[in-house]
Parts: C-alpha cells; sequence; structure tokens
C-alpha cells in the first residue's frame, strides 16, 4: 500500500526550490550581503554572468546563422539549383552585357552608382537560371 | 509550480519551461535584447541561484547561465510576456540542472511491465533476466540511484535539523515550504511578520551554504 507522504528526497527539492525563488525577491543589499558571507564579491557575480550571457547569445545567434544557410541550401536544392544552372545563368549574364552595354550601366544605374558586387551578380545569374528553365517549360 | 495566494504574495509564478509555446511571447529578438539588458541586480540573482543549483555538479555556475540562454534563445518555448525575463531564465537554469543531473546519473526512465492477462500471481510479472539483462541492470541502477537520493535526503534534513536546533522559526518556515505553503499561509505557520520569515529564509540558506557545499544530494550519512 503506498503512501501520499511525500518522500524526503522531494521534500528537500521543494525546500530548494522555495529558497531558490525567493533569491528573485530579495532586496539588492540583502542579495549583496548574501552572495559576500559565501564568499563571492558582487561586482564580479555581476560581471561573469554578463559575460555568460553574452557568450551564450552569440553562440545563439551563430546556430540561428548555421540554420538559415541549411534551409537555404536545402530551399535551393529543392528548387533544383544546381552548378550547371549557376553557370548557365552566369554566361546568360555575360552574353547580355557583351551585347548589350546599355543593359549593363542599367543594372549600375539600378544600384545608385555602385558597380554590381559579386553577390550581386550571383543573384542575377541564378535569376536568369530560373527564367530561362521556365522559358524551357513553356516552350 | 507555486502561486500568487490571496492576498497578493507568494513566491514567484515561474512558467514557460514546462510548457508549450506561448502565444503572447517575446520573440527571439526581443529576448536576446532583454537578455543583454538585464540590470546588475538580476545578474547577480542568476549568478546566486545558479551557485546554489550547481554545488556538487560538474557544471560550473557560469556553464548553466550560458547553457540556459543559449537554450532559452533557440529553444521553442517563449517568455510570456508577463513573466520577468530574469525569472525565465531561472526556469530554464532549474530545467537544465535537472537534466543534467539525471545524465549524469544515467537514469533511464524505467517502464515496469503490466500484468500479463491471466498471471495475477506478481511473480509471472518479474521479468526474465535472461531475456533482458541490461534493462535489469538498468533498474538496479535506477533504485540504487533513488536509494542514494532518499539516503542523502535524510541525512541532509537531519543535518539541517540540529543545526537548527533552537531556533524555532526556521524550522517551522522549513517545514512549511517543504509542505508548499507560501505568503500569509507560510507567515501564519511560522508566526512572523514578512520581515521575520525573510530573515527566517536567510539563516536557512545560510545553514544550507555551510552544511552542503556539494549539494544535499551529496551529503553523506
Amino acid at each position: 500500500m503506498s503512501s501520499n507522504k511525500p518522500s524526503e528526497a522531494s521534500s528537500m527539492a521543494r525546500l530548494e526550490d522555495a529558497l531558490l525563488e525567493d533569491i528573485f525577491a530579495l532586496p539588492e543589499a540583502d542579495l549583496d550581503a548574501e552572495l559576500e558571507e559565501i564568499g563571492i564579491d558582487p561586482v564580479d557575480a555581476s560581471t561573469s554572468t554578463r559575460d555568460a550571457i553574452e557568450k551564450g547569445a552569440k553562440a545563439a545567434a551563430k546556430a540561428g546563422l548555421a540554420e538559415a544557410a541549411a534551409d537555404l541550401a536545402a530551399f535551393r536544392r529543392s528548387r533544383g539549383q544546381g552548378a550547371s544552372d549557376s553557370a548557365s545563368g552566369r554566361a546568360l549574364l555575360e552574353r547580355i552585357k557583351a551585347r548589350d552595354p546599355d543593359v549593363a550601366e542599367m543594372m549600375i544605374a539600378a544600384r545608385k552608382g555602385q558597380q554590381l558586387s559579386e553577390s550581386d551578380e550571383a543573384g542575377i545569374a541564378e535569376d536568369l537560371a530560373d527564367l530561362e528553365k521556365l522559358a524551357r517549360k513553356l516552350e | 509550480m507555486n502561486s500568487v495566494d490571496d492576498d497578493g504574495e507568494g513566491s514567484l509564478l515561474v512558467v514557460a519551461t514546462d510548457e508549450p509555446d506561448a502565444q503572447d511571447g517575446l520573440t527571439t529578438e526581443e529576448l536576446q535584447t532583454a537578455v543583454r539588458a538585464l540590470p546588475s541586480v538580476d545578474l547577480k540573482r542568476l549568478s546566486y541561484a545558479a551557485i546554489i543549483m550547481t554545488r556538487g555538479m560538474a557544471l560550473t555556475p557560469d556553464e548553466l547561465v550560458n547553457n540556459a540562454v543559449y537554450a532559452a534563445l533557440v529553444g521553442r518555448r517563449k517568455c510570456p510576456r508577463d513573466t520577468p525575463v530574469a525569472v525565465f531564465l531561472y526556469g530554464v537554469m532549474r530545467s537544465l540542472a535537472s537534466a543534467t543531473r539525471k545524465t549524469a546519473s544515467n537514469r533511464p526512465i524505467v517502464q515496469f511491465p503490466t500484468v500479463p492477462p491471466g498471471k495475477e500471481n506478481p511473480i509471472d510479472c518479474i521479468p526474465d533476466i535472461r531475456l533482458n539483462p541490461e534493462q535489469m541492470l538498468l533498474d538496479r541502477e535506477d533504485e540504487e540511484e533513488a536509494s542514494r537520493d532518499k539516503a542523502s535526503a535524510k541525512a541532509a534534513a537531519r543535518k539541517l535539523e540540529e543545526h537548527l536546533s533552537g531556533d524555532f522559526e526556521a524550522q517551522m518556515c522549513i517545514e512549511g515550504m517543504k509542505e508548499g505553503l507560501v505568503g500569509r499561509e507560510l507567515r501564519e505557520c511560522v508566526g512572523v511578520d514578512q520581515a521575520g520569515l525573510d530573515y527566517a529564509k536567510k539563516r536557512i540558506r545560510r545553514a544550507s551554504a555551510k552544511l552542503f557545499p556539494r549539494g544535499w544530494r551529496n551529503v553523506e550519512q
């Protein structure tokens, strides 16, 4: 027959939880005094905790970027965007620029006088590759 | 989970870590901004809580804070808008510390077999060790761990009582908190006002720090 009385372990855990929660209601002066009693400098505690928080936040930001990059790669794979597509888009872009210098100027004008960066050209090449594929589908 | 009692006082409401995604919670960006902007007093509270939670563990207090911030920012659970961010982080720290303890002790979740139909004799329900020796070993380890926790808790409770003998208010406060009493109920149990209660809790924390440098779970008999 089991008893409904909580075990000593769960009672001690509940006591510890209550004492921990109480810390978040302590006035700052009392908090500093208790930290000093256990040999902790309150200023050091604040500084090292801020550093730990910053470390955790940076790691989380990095993880978020990695996840976004993985999502983008997966999206491109699902669209069938491969190296050959990029190459054909790039080749098409170069033909356009060579055939019609005005188009190249328009691209620069659209970028407010700034030369196209490598990533700008890569983006345009991808879009052109997509258009080529679409055009082939419609034929 | 403790709740606010009738007269508006009581322990803090610790939420979020045990609840699924909250509709009205901080976005990741908002939470990131908020944790980076925590005032010094909250940083010290988190530090103090982490020191207590990691006693006897291989994890350092700063590692617990670091991991909790990471988990809070990449996890699915959101900080409710009406919960102080420091309290939310404390909840995450608490969950992580508990999970770390379970990992360290390699305590699997043990599933006991149900009674097979027609086998009311309990002897028939004992799993055959020849069929699953690994599970039997894990079951035995789990029982030993539970037994150690029980022994440690008893020893810790006894040490605390001996150390605080003569301090009636602290002892009553301990018993009240073990029962889950908060606010007015706890004050009435101890027979003091709020200032008296706060002082009793301080004496208990001081005693715990002295008696359990490696946490109450590692107290030897």
